[in-house]
């Protein structure tokens, strides 16, 4: 759906440090709000503190600086009625295994405060969204990974809530899997549903999101639209170059031409390098050279718009998986 | 928020009963020991136990016969107990001094307070320094004291078995002589007399039989620091022993759970959602104690069971349900803090699992799960008496033999209360220096 300009999540100043004084300071002064109606997304490498961040804005962590309103209620003053309006996937799959998932709905519904026929015909909607329904009476235990994927996101789907956070719901499964979650997310946003997704994958950040957060040790270090951001990369272009078995070396050796800014492997992809050039066509002849010393064979060119990736490198100099 | 507290503890409760593992491991595995107690004991039986510590504090002076010899039979009983170190006169007790281990005391005050501390099982005191003389005149009883403290559970009654065996074979010397003569003499004046004088005699023979009887020359009196003394039952011992030590482990397993809830992020799951720190905490609780419950329930209905099937005759458990009930719940209460506490002091799972398989072997074997524990030298005396096992077991022991009714285990009941308020404290305490759950 359309976001509107109404927020519904805005932190403030936010800041969490594990235990202080010296402790790690997993995110620092990080402010920024969140539309009714958008997919938002953090996007950062792991250890960036994005697990940390939507603990606290979910009530699980307690800041140890600044504040976070969820639709007009403080999360460190006014937990409970925070928790009404959101729905939590974790990163972890956090289910209980002997039970099936239909048992697992049935419990955590009751928490969300559901009961009765209000719950049962949850169950029975939330098991057909997430395609569950033949299923549902087996242990979790016995279910794919992607099969777990969807049962820890339709619990958090239960109660109907106004914004959804979703931990990097695609870590470790197929591709198929791996769409459908992609397509449930847009489903649900369609719906009216507000989005807190995040993810270490560009490519995902770039399909889902009106506005992506990039997040690197615990602050954020860009934030708007996938215009506004890849603008800041300014004329750079992204050469994307297939060589299987590239050597780290390689990756390094490329990443030091002149003219070019980094060096990344793909998601994914096997075999695709990312090469942050000033001018693409430029760096294409020293890269070639460099790909035949090595005694590698480059299967295919491509010289790409620049992605939110190239804004990470360009950013950090380093790549979202290093 | 009660309903949310009675899903989490419903959940927890039917995830231990279908989980097939857990049921082999809590439920049937102590059956099944159980049973093979009851097998190799009888139902019924003794087992072997160490010599029971006794002392023996004799004030007789005995009596000098007409011979010139001096008769104590203070000094008899006296003898049964503490080897005199010579072999003629100790053969006779032989098999007395394997079972015991008598000291003679010359205090009898220090005795009683090595009763008290568990030091002593037994003290037996021989009455009075006219002892010997009263017994043989019966003009006055000359009386054997035994004092000894109930919580112990065999090593009382083994003394008493012994001092009344004892007394009684004295009793009837000491009436064959003091009535044979007399008898003898009437006999013999009436041989060849009538009818009607022979039947006076006999007549007052058995009068004089009756009065002396009555009035039996050494009483035994034993006087119970607690209760009553009672004979041992194996099975009535180890069914329980084994159903509270498994409903540690049981416990032992809900406090690795309540880790589980961490490290699977379930429980940060459900924090997420409208319910509050507590109110999870109240469910796990519930949960557990549930869980114990149903334990305890189905070791006592399927011991019970079994028993009558391998032939018991008396009821295993006993029969003051009110009693059995109230302890059941006193021990799955103790035994809910203990897990609680294991919970708190633990980081992961992993540390909780061998936290909990340690604390419920070690209260275990303290408490007397494995072997009956009469004594432990000194200081060590009341380390069993910290532990729910023993409370527990005794409890239920004193009401299975029938021995003790509701009043006879309320100090077992407040014992069990105070352990569990105790660690509940202890746990509360920890769980709210965390700075997560
Ligand atoms: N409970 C914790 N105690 C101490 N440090 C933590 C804890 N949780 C996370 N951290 C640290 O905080 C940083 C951010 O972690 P996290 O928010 O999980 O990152 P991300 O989700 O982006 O991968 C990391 O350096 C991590 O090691
Ligand atoms: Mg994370």
């Amino acid at each position: 759906m359309t976001p509107t300009t109404t927020p519904i999540i805005e932190l403030r100043g936010l800041g969490k440090q594990f235990n202080p004084p010296d402790g790690v300071i997993a995110v620092k002064d990080v402010s920024f709000s969140i539309m009714q109606g958008e997919i938002f997304s953090l996007l950062g490498p792991n250890g960036a503190g994005k697990t940390t961040t939507i603990g606290m804005i979910s009530g699980l962590l307690a800041p140890t600086a600044g504040d976070v309103i969820v639709g007009g209620h403080s999360v460190t003053r006014e937990s409970l009625a925070v928790r009404r309006l959101i729905g939590v996937v974790p990163q972890e799959l956090a289910l209980y295994p002997t039970l099936s998932a239909r048992q697992n709905l049935a419990f955590f519904g009751k928490m969300y405060g559901l009961g009765g026929r209000e719950l049962k015909r949850r169950i029975g909607e939330v098991l057909e969204f997430t395609e569950l329904t033949d299923r549902a009476d087996d242990p979790i235990e016995q279910y794919s990974g992607g099969m777990k994927r969807r049962v820890n996101i339709g619990i958090g789907l239960l109660h109907r809530p106004q914004v959804l956070f979703l931990d990097e719901p695609t870590v470790a499964i197929d591709p198929q899997s791996r769409r459908n979650i992609l397509d449930a997310v847009k489903a649900l946003n369609a719906e009216g549903i507000t989005v807190l997704y995040t993810t270490h994958y560009m490519e995902e950040a770039q399909e889902l999101s009106h506005r992506v957060g990039i997040i690197d040790h615990g602050q954020i270090i860009a934030l708007g639209t996938q215009d506004e951001l890849t603008r800041t990369v300014g004329e750079q272009d992204t050469l994307a170059l297939k060589v299987p078995d590239a050597t780290p070396e390689l990756v390094s050796a490329l990443g030091r031409l002149p003219g070019v800014s980094a060096c990344v492997r793909a998601d994914g992809e096997d075999g695709e390098l990312h090469v942050l050039a000033d001018e693409g066509r430029r760096a294409l002849p020293d890269a070639i050279r460099l790909i035949n010393e090595a005694g590698l064979s480059l299967q295919a060119v491509e010289v790409r718009e620049p992605t939110l990736e190239a804004v990470f490198l360009h950013l950090t100099g380093r790549g979202l998986r290093d | 928020m009660h309903h949310k507290i009675i899903a989490i503890a419903w959940k927890d409760i039917t995830t231990t009963f279908k989980d097939r593992d857990a049921v082999a491991y809590l439920v049937a595995l102590p059956i099944v020991l159980s049973a093979i107690v009851g097998l190799a004991f009888g139902t019924g039986g003794d087992v072997s136990i160490d010599p029971v510590p006794v002392a023996v504090v004799n004030q007789d002076q005995g009596v000098t016969l007409p011979g010139g010899e001096t008769l104590s039979l203070g000094e008899t009983l006296e003898r049964a107990f503490v080897p005199s170190g010579d072999p003629a006169q100790d053969e006779p007790f032989a098999a007395i001094h394997d079972l015991t281990d008598g000291t003679a005391y010359a205090d009898a005050d220090r005795a009683r307070e090595e009763i008290a501390d568990g030091d002593l099982a037994a003290l037996i005191t021989i009455g009075g320094a006219d002892f010997t003389a009263n017994a043989l005149s019966g003009d006055a009883p000359g009386t054997v004291d035994i004092l000894y403290d109930s919580g112990r559970s065999i090593g009382p009654s083994v003394v008493r078995s012994i001092v009344s065996a004892i007394t009684n074979g004295m009793n009837s010397v000491i009436l064959a002589q003091r009535l044979g003569p007399a008898a003898l003499a009437e006999i013999g004046a009436t041989v060849g007399a009538d009818e009607a004088a022979i039947a006076s005699a006999a007549a007052e023979l058995g009068a004089a039989a009756t009065s002396i009887a009555a009035a039996a020359p050494i009483r035994l009196e034993q006087v119970d620091l607690q209760g009553k003394t009672r004979s041992f039952d194996a099975l009535q011992y180890f069914a329980p022993s084994m159903a509270i030590l498994f409903m540690t482990f049981a416990m032992g397993a809900s406090a690795t759970a309540i880790r589980l809830e961490r490290e699977r992020w379930t429980l940060q799951r459900i924090l997420t959602t409208p319910t509050p720190r507590w109110a999870f905490m109240g469910g796990k609780l519930l949960g557990m104690y549930g869980t114990g419950l149903a334990q305890m329930i189905l070791l006592i209905v399927a011991t019970t069971l079994v028993a009558r099937l391998m032939g018991r005759q008396n009821s295993l458990w006993g029969t003051d349900g009110l009693a059995i009930a109230l302890l059941v719940l006193a021990v799955v209460f103790a035994a809910t803090s203990l897990g609680l506490l294991i919970a708190a002091l633990s980081r992961t799972a992993e540390q909780a699992n061998t936290y909990s398989s340690i604390a419920a072997l070690v209260l275990g074997m303290l408490g007397g799960s494995f072997v009956p524990i009469e004594n432990l030298p000194g200081v060590l005396s009341w380390l069993p008496k910290l532990t729910l096992n023993y409370w527990g077991i005794r409890g239920f022991y004193d009401v299975a033999t029938g021995e003790a009714a509701l009043a006879g285990v309320s100090t077992h009941l407040l014992a069990l209360a105070v352990i569990g308020v105790v660690l509940f404290v202890a746990s509360l305490w920890r769980f709210s220096r965390r700075q997560e759950l």
